[in-house]
């Protein structure tokens, strides 16, 4: 029974446990080139995450639209247990390899098709900063306003790519 | 034949010239209702006369004879047309040519009716894009209606209806011809699952919630999560889905997971995480910016439904081929 449960969650998850192993190897190589980094662009859109802490990650969008970068972190409430999403975007720059940009807390409404948008609440949660230290790695760092939030970092591992884009490499490589 | 009948006869006639050279333009138009895209019948030569007092009609099926021209025998009640693509925000036209004969004394009703639907294929709630009344008129008149096709407009189809109550010394007769539904802009090809589809998607309606799509390099994965909120109100849900994609297909669907237990780091522990099955989302895309969600959940409370979605953002160095 056990047994069972567990081939379950491998299936479910059975892309991130595959990429998840491809990027462990490269994951030990992310050393202090982190000056160096990947300039903003497209092709850093994707899945990403800490391989440490499967369950929670972000997902990334470098639009072409104003440059808007929409970041939506899938985690976990401070408390625990309930499933929280924050949602950030804000301008970025081609030149850098870091952006900072305000993120919202979004609640109070319902699954369809009882949603209704005049039911949320848009609460400020605080800023979201990631940089790029190459085309696979990165960190995310957070400080929020809201209790329980806190401030922290955790390093990043690209786990998916947008199919058509190639990441340029212009960070340095192993 | 009475100078009344002769009369009427030329008038139809002028008519019917105008209504030709009017209907060469709408042929080379691609939403063009050509005939046989009507359900009902179509075609054939002569008079057909069905009761002569009471609820009926007198109907020439083809007035203009013409091979392309759309026209319609309306059978004293309501008759669809065929489903049809449209392209959203397109500036479109719609009408007929319609005449009456001998409705003296006769009541008569309908007229013609578009609807557009953010679906592909007319299914889903319909939207009136306009309504033709149908004359009280003896002669030929051309019946227009021009506007814009809303932003969610995925397919649309057209309604005629007519109900003519007539007295028994006149033998009434309605017509409908040259039924056309045009837009400036071609009907869409549905676009094929690829990289530039990624990008984050939800319903104008119901700003607040949406999916981020990604239609991932590694092995045609399609990464789908759905930001949103639980059934019993209140408290977020993000319900996580992945599966295969064939770049050949515009529709693909996924199962989807919904994890719980989990903490915010630093409190995280990934082996406190719960992992249930939730069920499964469909994505239809009819061209580069719109699609429509279907899920299905085997979860009490999150049951089955289906929503039009609009392309919010795309990704910098993607081009989508439409």
């Amino acid at each position: 029974m056990k047994r069972a449960a567990r081939r379950r969650v491998m299936c479910s998850l059975s892309l991130a446990l595959a990429l998840g192993a491809i990027a462990g190897s490269a994951h030990a190589a992310q050393d202090a080139t982190f000056a160096a980094g990947v300039p903003l662009g497209g092709f850093l859109s994707g899945n990403w995450y800490d391989p440490a802490q499967p369950g929670q990650g972000f997902q990334l969008e470098f639009t072409d639209q104003n440059s808007t970068l929409i970041a939506v972190w899938f985690v976990f409430a401070p408390s625990g247990g309930a499933q929280n999403w924050i949602f950030a975007q804000g301008a970025y720059d081609h030149a850098a390899s870091a952006v900072t940009i305000d993120a919202v807390l979004l609640t109070g409404a319902q699954f369809p098709p009882q949603f209704k948008t005049s039911d949320l609440q848009h609460v400020p949660w605080g800023t979201l900063t990631f940089t790029f230290s190459d085309c696979d790695h990165g960190q995310a760092s957070w400080s929020s306003t809201l209790p329980g939030y806190g401030s922290g970092s955790m390093p990043l591992t690209r786990l998916t790519s947008i199919r058509g884009l190639a990441c340029p490499q212009t960070g340095a490589q192993p | 034949m009475n100078a009344l009948n002769r009369s009427l006869h030329l008038r139809a006639v002028v008519a019917l010239v105008i209504a030709a050279s009017a209907h060469a333009a709408h042929a080379t138009d691609p939403n063009l209702l050509q005939n046989g895209t009507f359900d009902a019948s179509v075609g054939g030569a002569g008079w057909t006369n069905v009761g002569t007092g009471g609820a009926g009609y007198v109907s020439h099926p083809d007035a203009a004879n013409s091979a392309t021209s759309g026209s319609y025998e309306v059978t004293n009640s309501t008759g669809r047309s065929a489903c049809f693509r449209v392209v959203p925000n397109a500036a479109f036209s719609f009408g007929a040519t319609y005449s009456g004969e001998n409705l003296f004394g006769a009541t008569s009703d309908g007229g013609m009716t578009c609807y557009a639907y953010a679906s592909s294929d007319c299914s889903g709630s319909a939207q009136t894009l306009g309504h033709i009344d149908m004359p009280y008129s003896d002669p030929w008149v051309s019946l227009v209606f021009n506007g814009n096709l809303p932003a969610t407009a995925g397919s649309g189809n057209c309604e005629l209806s007519d109900t003519t109550t007539f007295i028994p010394t006149y033998k009434a007769s309605t017509y409908f011809d040259n039924v056309f539904f045009d837009s400036t802009a071609a009907a869409p090809v549905p676009v094929k699952l690829d990289g530039y589809l990624s990008g984050n998607w939800y319903d104008t309606d119901q700003a607040g919630h949406g999916f981020q799509l990604e239609f991932t390099a590694q092995n045609n994965t399609l990464l789908a999560i759905w930001y949103v909120y639980a059934p019993s109100g209140g408290a977020q849900n993000w319900i996580f889905a992945q599966g295969t994609f064939d770049p050949t297909q515009n529709t693909v669907t996924i199962p989807a997971v919904l994890l719980g237990n989990g903490a915010f780091p630093p409190m995280f522990n990934p082996a406190n995480v719960t992992r249930t099955p939730w069920g499964t989302l469909t994505f239809a895309f009819s061209d580069c910016n719109h699609a429509t969600v279907s899920w299905s959940s085997t979860l009490p409370d999150y049951g089955t439904g289906s929503l039009p979605l609009n392309r919010l953002s795309h990704i910098e160095g993607t081009v989508c081929p439409q």
